[in-house]
């Protein structure tokens, strides 16, 4: 599993999920962590372990299929990427 | 250049205070100096153009009456970027060893997703925007991170990197606050009158081709970038670019929707 899973996907679908509390948010923080794990370490020590349900029994139907006529991938505006 | 009176101009405190002064960046051969502003300068004009992308989508996300913490995030991402804007610009301060303007902000163009409603395209913007795009920003920060030994360059990165973390975890609150079942009554008063198991099917059908989108831009960027890295200044070697990308679609991303129970269809 990617090192940032958690971090991302786990803990922000629990902010969403009905009945968090948690923000997602943490405003500061300090740690001599190697690179790539202090900021996540943070960020991770802000959010309850108790964070709740992140809809993994949701079962989504698979009869909707709007717009697949429109051309994969050529309207993707500037803001798709813009981290670089 | 003296960089503590940009570093007391910023918008927003960072996290951690900033080193003024940058040895590594100093020691530089000048012609490496002069690719970094211009790689640290584009990227300064490419997060307002995020910042615009996430200004849209807070509006966006109104309109679909999203979950008041989704809009707290979205709404926080948004002045984040203007944040990173700043950061970037210093550091193509700091490599220029001079006063570099600010690139000017615009209204950047979202995707038109043709044969998508508003109400559709609206999600997709987060979901394109968020979980796909900064989500693989996160693990390519990270990736940059690693190779990040000027101090400047390192606190900022760090700073970029619990910022994406948290601009990732937009989309994927927003996802999970979607309820999986059938829409609710009229009237209800936010989102569930427009979520409900349509609406995730709907998304999750449009997701291949926004992951496609969304790596070809990531690649093509990359390929701009130069080819060896700068080793210790937070770009390393193109490959390991690009393998970052790829790591985060199929360790990240695909599993992401996964996680918030989207089914999304074989690429």
């Amino acid at each position: 599993m990617h090192p940032l899973f958690r971090a991302i996907v786990v803990l922000g679908a629990a902010v969403g999920a009905p009945g968090c509390s948690c923000s997602g948010h943490t405003p500061v923080g300090d740690s001599g962590g190697a690179p790539g794990t202090d900021a996540i370490a943070l960020l991770d020590a802000a959010m309850p372990t108790d964070a709740g349900a992140s809809g993994t029994d949701a079962v989504p139907g698979t009869d909707a299929l709007p717009g697949t006529d429109a051309a994969p991938g050529n309207d993707a505006g500037d803001a798709m990427v813009l981290i670089l | 250049m003296e960089l503590a009176p940009l570093i007391r101009g910023l918008s927003r405190e960072p996290r951690r205070p900033l080193p003024t002064h940058d040895p590594a960046i100093d020691a530089l051969a000048p012609d490496t100096r002069a690719q970094l502003a211009r790689i640290w300068a584009d990227r300064a004009r490419s997060e307002l153009g995020a910042g615009s992308g996430f200004a849209i989508v807070v509006t966006e996300l109104y309109a679909l009456g999203a979950d008041p913490k989704v809009l707290a995030l979205a709404t926080r991402a948004a002045h984040d970027e203007v944040k990173h804007a700043e950061l970037c610009h210093l550091l193509a301060c700091a490599y220029a060893g001079a006063h570099l303007s600010m690139p000017r902000p615009k209204r950047v163009g979202m995707p038109v997703h043709a044969g998508a409603d508003d109400t559709l395209r609206a999600h997709l913007h987060v979901v394109g925007l968020s979980c796909i795009n900064e989500t693989i920003a996160a693990a390519f920060v990270e990736a940059c991170l690693l190779h990040a030994e000027a101090p400047l360059v390192r606190a900022i990165q760090t700073e970029h990197l619990a910022d994406e973390v948290e601009h990732a975890r937009v989309g994927w609150a927003h996802l999970a606050s979607i309820p999986p079942g059938p829409p609710g009554p009229p009237g209800a008063p936010r989102a569930p009158r427009a979520a409900g198991a349509p609406v995730r099917a709907a998304v999750a059908a449009w997701v291949p081709r926004l992951i496609d989108a969304n790596v070809a831009h990531w690649r093509d960027r990359i390929a701009a970038l130069p080819a060896a890295g700068v080793p210790g200044h937070a770009y390393p070697p193109r490959p390991e670019m690009l393998a970052a990308v790829d790591r985060a679609v199929a360790e990240l991303v695909l599993p992401g929707f996964a996680h918030v129970g989207l089914a999304v269809p074989m690429r």
